[in-house]
């Protein structure tokens, strides 16, 4: 499937104020959704979906449509948001943070917080290594699942 | 008298005839610490700690959020922190500790003192418009299936508007200023074990997994679905009114002028 074909689909969508459009040619399935509101707003109950335009493709689909790499691609492993919140690196904004890169960590070493419902989370290594890489910015909204650091594991 | 003698709030005076199940087994009353939620902080991990309850009646560091302080005058408000282990993940018992606090602090202060407070979204506990009591909770996962939780509580007890300092005069209040009067010197004694009752009825609660009483709780004390609310979203502020809570995303749900119901989560937006 084309991307200008993409583009025109979604002209119609908002031509005719469609909200969901599902493709199927071949092996290739595209779903189209479109939220009318400004920023992460659902129209229902269901949880807010990440993105209001999602295009699903298959394994072999063209790499044209499949979204920008993110850092999950980073290589070696990585200590990952358990929860949706905001990443904190320090404990509070005039103190140091809980990790610098080249320090080494264990798995009890708590490495930041991340902070959701007003809960202040204390997130831990979970394993032991060297940290390479801080993958996020100081106060960042985090999805779950979302890598923090990169690290080396011993 | 006008103001409460400190000597009188002891830990034997807060725990009689208190009946809990899982927190205040132990409370112990300082007269000074640098805060409640640090001291906890060290020893969180002990089994034996856990529902372990602190009083202070001075904080020479009180903490908010992002690294704000949480100042009161000596002997002026109750200053607390309780210590609970929960069985399961952080991004599950977020949502619910977090109402469970704003809940039973809101009980706590409604049934002492017939005051109407009202819950802004998800735990700042306001009354005539003003901070009347704040809550900080930290936690951290002690095992892989097992997190500890310490829940700070600060309310404003006897301050008058000069013992705030002068950035929080217009948005903060203190039960006495409410009331109209002094406190009572057994009053402070009454709230403190209140707090402890309701937070421990509310864990209860939340244990057995009644999430929607917890909820229904949650939106009454808010002022009911249906409560105008105005929403600070990306430079962006506009009227709404609360729908409901969702807990699978930690949002709260509410209904913009245009009809649109919108999924608000607490760090991308303030909700007043």
């Amino acid at each position: 499937m084309e991307i200008q074909h993409i583009r025109d689909l979604i002209g119609l969508m908002k031509e005719n104020e469609l909200t969901e459009v599902r493709i199927i040619e071949g092996e290739t399935r595209l779903l189209l959704k479109r939220g009318s509101a400004p920023v992460d707003a659902p129209m229902t109950l269901a949880p807010a979906m990440p993105a209001p335009l999602q295009i699903a493709t298959p394994q072999a689909a063209a790499p044209a449509a499949a979204p920008a790499a993110k850092p999950a691609e980073e290589p070696g492993e990585t200590i990952n948001s358990p929860m949706v919140g905001t990443f904190y690196a320090a404990p509070s904004p005039d103190s140091e943070p809980f990790v610098r890169v080249g320090d080494h960590v264990h798995a009890d070493t708590v490495v930041c917080i991340v902070e959701a419902m007003k809960v202040m989370n204390e997130i831990k290594a979970e394993t032991s290594g060297t940290i390479q890489k801080v993958l996020v910015q100081n106060a960042q909204a985090v999805e779950f699942g979302q890598p923090l650091f990169q690290i080396k594991p011993d | 008298m006008t103001h409460a003698p400190s000597d009188r709030f002891t830990a034997q005076a807060v725990e009689k005839n208190l009946s809990t199940q899982h927190l205040g087994k132990t409370i112990l009353v300082y007269d000074e610490v640098e805060s409640t939620n640090d001291l906890l902080k060290t020893i969180m991990h002990e089994p034996h700690y856990n529902g372990l309850v602190v009083f202070a009646k001075n904080q020479r560091r009180g903490k908010g959020r992002e690294g704000r302080t949480w100042t009161a005058p000596a002997d002026s408000s109750i200053l607390c922190s309780s210590l609970i282990h929960l069985e399961g993940q952080p991004h599950d018992l977020a949502g619910p500790i977090s109402l469970v606090c704003a809940v039973a602090v809101a009980q706590a202060l409604i049934h002492t003192f017939q005051i109407p407070v009202r819950i802004k979204w998800p735990n700042d506990i306001y009354c005539d418009g003003k901070k009347l009591a704040g809550i900080l909770i930290e936690s951290s996962k002690i095992r892989p299936d097992q997190v500890a939780f310490i829940l700070g509580i600060g309310i404003n007890l006897t301050q008058q508007p000069i013992d705030f300092p002068p950035e929080l005069r217009d948005t903060a209040v203190s039960v006495a200023q409410v009331l109209g009067r002094p406190l009572e010197p057994d009053e402070k004694i009454f709230l403190a074990r209140r707090v402890i009752k309701e937070l421990d009825d509310q864990l209860e609660r939340m244990l057995q997994k009644n999430y929607d009483q917890l909820r229904h709780d949650w939106l009454h004390l808010a002022g009911g679905p249906d409560q105008p609310v105005i929403v600070t979203r990306q430079n962006q502020t506009f009227n709404a009114r609360i729908i409901d809570i969702d807990y699978r995303d930690n949002s709260l749900l509410v209904q913009n002028p245009g009809g649109l119901i919108l999924h608000l989560k607490q760090n991308t937006c303030k909700i007043i």
